[in-house]
């Protein structure tokens, strides 16, 4: 099931390393009635849960690295042990050449984390009072923190919010903040377990925007995970898929589609409302005279789909599209979950 | 490393320090209701058994007086906790191993010793029992005709400390069941302290020679307010008792950082998989 | 009003709340049973103690050991708190509104399921080891049974109109909840009896509404209370505070609801 691309970088430093890493859960299980509730309270139930499988990949300076999978796949497990939070069963990991979880005071000051779902921020104080605060405690010269300061209140517009309460923020305003604050110390590697999460369209563009800014500009490393397929796209060169906590691909997000099929959809509309004989396809949709079907291209080359396209009668108009990244992953998703 | 270390704690205490000036002067209401809120929960605690002993003269062989001078070094202790200890959660560790909030004190460059013993300094907005607490104690200091010296109160200052430690041992200690069962033991520390500060407001001497040996070792009630009373009323009259609160705060607190180490090690072992934002820098 | 459905919703929400404090085993209970027997055996020890000295006590020792013991074991019956203030601050409350039941029941549904595992494991066993220390925790009149359902009832609109306070506090929610606290043990006689209290602050605490809470049924335990004057001034109470609360929380919502986001 494991793919890998082979990906061309430049940089050689490896900031993230991760070999052979597992990690397991017990879970408690509890019957609601009858025997099961009795001996549950006596003996309760246990099931072992494997978050991470022999996990190994690398990651070297100067990359944005894209970190998916589904629901429980083990994406916020990678995360915390990344950041020291939780030590695997087996394995080795180090950031930065340092290990998370003995030399973490000296990791933090070069490395960001942040959890999409919890802020850093302090509630009851302005945002310039926690960004004050975040300088004490990781001691950031002036200089550099005035620096910081003065860029990211311009890329992220923060000026307008600086002497708000954290609490009277919107959240998109508050994930704004907590980026910032997170690079305040001008970390080398960033770690961002759902940053995009609720974010509005315009408020993702400007997070997107600034990731990318900083990983070209500064040479941050970058590891994101994210549900939002196109954002990751986007943002990153490079993905890595995790499934029922193992790794099943590592490389391109264009190569993904290779291993479904190189799917496409193909849009006809026609002048009347009849269906044409496109032979190529599926047919997914037929309304008023518009009928999409998906097509192959590994299975039938473009040249003969085109070939026999100008040969059906009564086409107003033809598009063409690549099948949307969100579908390819969702059938790999689906694949993948039943594969041992 | 030992100077530098100095020079970060007295640098974050300052942080935080004016952190609190800062919440404290932007609302002036809240400004008033948190200095009420001390004063009002102070007064309550300690009226009822002061109430009683009132009205019937002294409680055991102790006058009022005694008492109230008792209740007022109590009131010291919790003062001087919710100083040091009350913001964001600092004495009331199994909050936050409860609410999941300990992975933010995992992302910063400082270690959890230090993080706990700053992060905690509130002493504008929680410093309403410090001062009614020192209030409490001058007057009755008074109505008892003690003779206030220079190594008295050193003395005082002396057991205020071992006390102020006795309490934020056990809290630790309690607090470290969390890191097994986080949703049921989140307020643990809570139960403990209510309890340690409703027991710690009896007066021992009269009591059972076994409720007193019980609340002078394995609940240390006995140990934060009546027996510091009894040195420094001079009631008690070995000299070598000056030494017991110390030495008791000490390995309480031996105990605390074992349970919490211990927990630590388990906690990232296992992770947590709870998470709420209730009380975390608010 | 309540139907059968509503009747299975509540015991439903009671049930949850009752296996949410369980599910990580029932070892936990016992620190909380510890606290209160800590919290429990110096208070009779006290009364013991005062009594042996000669004090002029208004009551028999038996009558103080049973108003102690009885007020440990339903503590949290008698003087209600919801965890209502503590979740308005947090906006928990909010997800309250999305549920088709009442707001009020379901908070009254919550807290009775939470009360349930210390009146297993604590009340019953300690109620039926009494006789064997010596206490006697059969009420002296049948009066006591009224007044607790109506010190119950007390405590919810008390705790409603706290909520609203908190509500209205926002972020110094927590400042409220200390305040009230410490109202409610003091004025409640829930620690001391008003009787054991100075002379001239009996009458006061007798009349205002904490004083209809844990002090009342209790007093009726002793057989120490006036059926017309205790039960009255503990319906009135009820009368008074009810209204109140649930206009005032109805009143809140919006707030409550923006505040919470």
């Amino acid at each position: 099931m494991f793919k890998q691309e082979s990906i061309d970088i430049s940089c050689t430093d490896i900031v993230v390393n991760v070999q052979q890493v597992s990690k397991v859960y017990m879970q408690i299980q509890r019957d609601l009635a009858g025997q099961g509730l009795i001996k549950g309270l006596l003996q309760p139930q246990k099931k072992k849960i494997n978050a991470l499988e022999d996990l190994s990949f690398t990651i070297h300076k100067g990359e944005f690295v894209a970190y998916a999978g589904p629901n429980g796949a083990g994406k916020s497990t990678t995360m915390k042990i990344l950041a020291g939070m939780l030590l695997p069963n087996q394995g080795t990991v180090s950031v930065l050449g340092l290990s998370p979880h003995l030399d973490r005071i000296p990791l933090m000051r070069k490395l960001g984390v942040l959890f999409g779902n919890r802020t850093e921020l302090w509630w009851d104080h302005p945002i310039q009072q926690s960004f004050e605060w975040k300088r004490v405690v990781w001691d950031i010269p002036k200089p550099i923190y005035q620096e910081n300061l003065a860029l990211v209140t311009d890329l992220l517009d923060l000026r307008p919010i600086l002497k708000t309460y954290a609490r009277e923020l919107s959240y998109g305003q508050r994930m704004k903040a907590d980026l910032a604050m997170m690079l305040l110390h001008s970390p080398e590697c960033i770690l961002l377990d759902e940053p995009t999460l609720g974010l509005d369209v315009v408020a993702k563009r400007r997070m997107i925007d600034f990731l990318k800014y900083l990983n070209v500009q500064r040479g941050t490393t970058i590891l994101v995970t994210s549900h939002d397929m196109d954002d990751l796209q986007e943002m990153a060169h490079r993905i890595l898929m995790i499934s029922n906590g193992r790794l099943v691909y590592d490389g391109h997000f264009e190569g993904l589609r290779t291993i479904t099929g190189n799917m496409t959809r193909i849009t006809l509309t026609m002048n009347q409302e009849i269906e044409p004989g496109f032979e190529f396809g599926t047919l997914l949709e037929a309304s008023q005279g518009v009928y999409q079907f998906e097509v192959d291209l590994m299975r039938y080359p473009i040249e003969s789909v085109l070939q026999h396209l100008s040969q059906i009668q009564g086409i107003q108009d033809i598009e063409i599209n690549r099948a949307p990244m969100e579908q390819v992953i969702s059938e790999l998703f689906q694949r993948w979950k039943g594969t041992p | 490393m030992v100077k530098q270390s100095i020079r970060r704690y007295f640098e974050l205490m300052k942080l935080y320090a004016q952190m609190d000036l800062g919440w404290l002067l932007r609302d002036t209401l809240f400004a008033v209701l948190a200095l009420s809120a001390d004063v009002v929960g102070t007064v309550s605690s300690i009226s009822g058994l002061f109430l009683l002993s009132w009205r019937l003269g002294g409680i055991g062989e102790w006058q009022r007086e005694q008492v109230l001078f008792m209740l007022g070094f109590a009131t010291l202790v919790s003062g001087l906790f919710q100083l040091l200890f009350t913001g964001n959660n600092t004495g009331h560790f199994s909050r936050r191993i409860g609410r999941g909030q300990v992975e933010h004190m995992w992302i910063q460059p400082l270690s959890f010793p230090m993080q706990l013993l700053t992060e905690g300094f509130l002493p504008f907005t929680a410093s309403g029992n410090v001062i009614s607490g020192t209030l409490i104690v001058v007057f009755a200091t008074t109505l008892l005709s003690i003779d206030v010296t220079f190594v008295w109160i050193l003395q005082f200052v002396g057991l205020l400390l071992t006390s102020l430690v006795t309490v934020v041992a056990i809290s630790y200690l309690v607090s470290s069941l969390a890191f097994y069962s986080p949703v049921q033991a989140e307020e643990i520390s809570t139960y403990v302290l209510d309890s340690l500060r409703h027991l710690r407001n009896f007066p021992l001497n009269a009591m059972p020679k076994s409720l007193q040996v019980t609340l002078l070792s394995v609940i240390p009630a006995g140990m934060i307010a009546w027996y510091p009373t009894t040195i420094l009323l001079n009631t008690s009259q070995t000299s070598w008792r000056m030494s017991v609160p110390l030495i008791y705060s000490v390995v309480l607190s031996m105990l605390a950082l074992t349970a919490i180490r211990k927990g630590l090690r388990y906690y990232v072992q296992t992770g947590i998989h709870r998470y709420l934002v209730h009380g975390h820098r608010r | 009003m309540w139907g059968g459905d509503t009747l299975k919703k509540f015991m439903k929400i009671i049930q949850m709340s009752y296996m949410g404090q369980t599910n990580d085993g029932y070892l936990y209970v016992l620190p909380r049973i510890l606290v209160k027997l800590l919290y429990l055996l110096p208070m009779l020890v006290l009364w013991r103690v005062l009594a042996k000295q000669g004090a002029n006590l208004p009551w028999t020792l038996s009558q103080l050991l049973s108003y102690t013991y009885v007020q440990t074991l339903f503590a949290d019956l008698l003087v209600v708190q919801t965890e209502a203030s503590s979740w308005n601050y947090e906006g928990k409350l909010v997800s309250y509104f999305t549920r088709p039941f009442g707001v009020l029941r379901q908070l009254v549904a919550q807290t009775m399921g939470s009360w349930i595992p210390m009146l297993l494991f604590f009340a019953l066993p300690m109620y039926l080891l009494s006789p064997l220390i010596g206490i006697d925790v059969i009420p002296r009149t049948f009066w006591f049974f009224p007044s607790l359902c109506l010190c119950v009832m007390l405590g919810f609109a008390i705790d409603f109109i706290f909520v609203c306070v908190t509500i209205h506090l926002r972020g110094m929610a927590w400042l409220g909840y200390v305040i009230r606290m410490s109202i409610a043990a003091l004025f409640s006689g829930s620690v001391i009896p008003f009787s054991m209290m100075p002379v001239f602050l009996i009458p006061f605490l007798q009349i205002q509404p904490f004083g209809s809470l844990a002090g009342a049924p209790l007093s009726f335990l002793v057989g120490q209370a006036e059926p017309f004057r205790v039960i009255g001034l503990q319906v009135f109470w009820n009368m008074v505070l009810w209204p109140i609360a649930i206009g005032w929380f109805r009143k809140s919502q919006e707030t409550m609801v923006s505040y919470g986001g």
